[in-house]
């Protein structure tokens, strides 16, 4: 499927909507302002995008299931000085170690939970519909994030891809979120927002 | 927010199986009021479980009311997404006492919140004991911090000490260079020390040493020696009449003349004033003679830019009477005292001097004779260029006379 210039310009409004609530919350805890960047939005074949940003990504990743109208699997991509440095900031370690430990593991599975609760969320009130979410989980390793298996079957041919730059207390924090569908789920996304977001300028 | 009949909704099934999880849990609705309440809680909080039931969880735990908190748990309620609660951020989702750690600190948690999918107004909230781990990790990290403080010190220490290293190194290599430029300046200044300043050629000191060597050779070899002395004639005079700096131009020439005739074996050395030396190892009386002799064509045909310029020569060669270096010196001495007195511009050989010695005698004897001015031309002749009849031999030519001026300083002789 290929998104045409409408498509990709509604789901980049919520989805910036989402990573705007995500960076107010994460502002909220971090209690410092966060500077947010209007996020790119496209449409990926996921080994393609993989094999492009495989050499930079050696970072780390969060992962959240979701089941609703669409089902998928959502991934937030940090880099690894990235991911670091936010959860330094959030864990008040600012300056400290550079090794992922336990600590820094859970800080960085919440900010993937806001980040993706945020985006999914977005995404979820934009197509009127009630999606269920699974914990989120936290890999030393983005491959192996896109490796495991999830609960249902994945079109893993297909990744919609918001890249986000933030600012955090003059750091620039990059993350990538990816959300891979099962069979139609694009589509069936794509048709919902677009649907409401057409009304919705109808109705302006 | 208060009480409801949540406690009246609890699950029985659900409440048995929370008890069977090693977690805190309990189940809220979406204004927190507490519908199923776990074992774990009741021991951690020590609030029964009677108690907790339909009991507000912020009310009881005012901490949950921080924005931060409060509007993430009505998220999970609006949107359906579970939140999670970090430890590192948080800290104490419920404020309760340590089990493991210190006296009266509170429990470290991590939380997570989510909607149950038979219900999806109730939450399920799960809360782990991290305690342990956060103060291990705490631990781990001061230890980190320690462990980078030293290894800190110990870089500093190196570098202090690869910096003394440098420094010891850039001294030990100046030291060196300075011992150098020293050798250098030792060499100079021995080289100057051995080294007539106006002329370049060896001092009176660098050929005393010459001789003494060549002697000592000469001896122990059987080797033949000679040591031609030459003195510029009248140069007092020159340098009255043309002056000093003139004076100095014929000396610079003289040394000039003297190194185009010197062998590679050869010294040439200004012996004092206008005085000078050649020493010739290797060479017997008639071989000296020879290159005393073209020395003497050479400042005799030297274009001099005031006045004409001659020297005498005196000439000495070892033999069997001579004992030491300076009786050979004193050879040469007295032939050059010879070849100024028999009229300058010439060259004597102190083997021949007997000869002239004789030669004059006679002469004095037939000073009384019409004769007497003839037969002195001829003495004077010898092997020599244009003679100075002015100068009157007698005084030093008696063979006395001769032997006196010799063992005094060569000032006595004439210029």
């Amino acid at each position: 499927m290929r998104l045409d210039p409408i498509q990709e310009d509604i789901l980049r409004e919520q989805i910036n909507i989402g990573i705007g609530r995500a960076a107010a919350t994460l502002s909220e805890l971090m209690g410092t302002r966060i500077e947010l960047s209007i996020p790119s939005v496209s449409l990926w074949d996921l080994d393609e995008w993989w094999g492009r940003h495989q050499a930079d990504l050696s970072g780390m990743a969060v992962v959240q299931d979701f089941v609703g109208l669409c089902s998928g699997r959502a991934i937030l991509v940090l880099p690894r000085d990235s991911g670091l440095r936010m959860a330094q900031i959030l864990g008040g370690d600012e300056g400290g170690s550079d090794e992922l430990d336990l600590e820094m593991s859970g800080i960085l599975a919440e900010v993937g939970n806001i980040m993706i609760n945020g985006v999914l969320g977005s995404l979820s009130n934009a197509t009127a519909s009630r999606m269920n979410y699974s914990l989120p989980e936290f890999y030393g390793d983005p491959e192996q994030a896109f490796l495991s298996i999830p609960p249902e079957p994945v079109d893993r041919r297909e990744v919609l891809v918001a890249d986000a730059d933030f600012h955090v207390s003059q750091y620039a924090v990059r993350g990538s979120l990816l959300i891979a569908f099962a069979r139609g789920g694009i589509e069936a996304l794509v048709q919902g927002v677009c649907a409401l977001g057409t009304d919705a300028w109808e109705a302006q | 927010m208060s009480g409801d009949a949540g406690g009246e909704r609890q699950s029985l099934p659900l409440a048995r199986t929370l008890d069977l999880i090693p977690l805190g849990a309990c189940v809220v609705n979406s204004k927190l009021v507490v519908s199923a309440w776990n074992r774990t809680l009741v021991e951690w909080t020590g609030i029964p479980r009677e108690e907790a039931l339909g009991m507000n969880l912020a009310e009881r735990f005012p901490g949950l009311k921080a924005a931060r908190i409060q509007g993430r748990l009505r998220a999970v309620f609006d949107t359906g997404s579970p939140a999670v609660f970090s430890a590192a951020i948080h800290k104490h989702f419920l404020a309760v006492p340590s089990r493991h750690g210190p006296r009266g600190s509170l429990m470290v948690q991590q939380t997570q919140v989510r909607l149950l999918p038979e219900d999806p107004d109730l939450a399920l909230i799960t809360i782990d004991d991290v305690t342990s781990e956060a103060s291990q990790l705490a631990a781990l990290r001061a230890e980190r911090v320690r462990l980078v403080s030293v290894q800190a010190r110990l870089l500093a220490s190196m570098e202090e000490a690869e910096a003394g290293r440098k420094r010891v190194e850039r001294l030990h290599s100046e030291l060196q260079e300075t011992h150098a430029s020293l050798e250098r300046k030792n060499v100079e200044l021995a080289q100057l020390a051995a080294t007539d300043a106006l002329t370049g050629l060896a001092n009176r000191r660098r050929f005393h040493e010459a001789l003494d060597n060549a002697f000592s050779l000469a001896i122990r070899e059987s080797l033949p020696l000679s040591l031609v002395m030459l003195d510029i004639d009248s140069f007092k005079k020159y340098n009255d009449e043309h002056g000093h700096l003139a004076g100095d131009d014929v000396l610079r020439r003289a040394s000039e003349i003297l190194l185009a005739r010197r062998r590679s074996y050869d010294t040439a050395a200004r012996y004092g004033g206008e005085e000078f030396v050649l020493l010739l190892p290797m060479t017997d009386a008639r071989s000296a003679l020879q290159v005393a002799e073209r020395i003497r064509g050479d400042f005799e045909h030297s274009d001099w830019p005031f006045a004409q310029v001659t020297s005498s020569f005196g000439v000495a060669t070892i033999s069997g009477s001579v004992s030491s270096a300076a009786e050979l010196l004193g050879q040469a001495d007295q032939a050059l005292y010879c070849s100024k007195g028999l009229g300058r511009n010439r060259v004597t050989h102190f083997q021949e001097m007997d000869l002239f010695v004789e030669q004059l005698r006679r002469l004095e004897a037939a000073d009384r004779s019409p004769q007497r001015s003839l037969d002195r031309e001829l003495v004077r002749g010898g092997r020599s260029g244009p003679h100075d009849s002015s100068i009157d031999l007698r005084p030093h030519l008696s063979a006395d006379g001769l032997v006196s001026a010799r063992s005094n300083s060569s000032s006595s002789r004439p210029g």
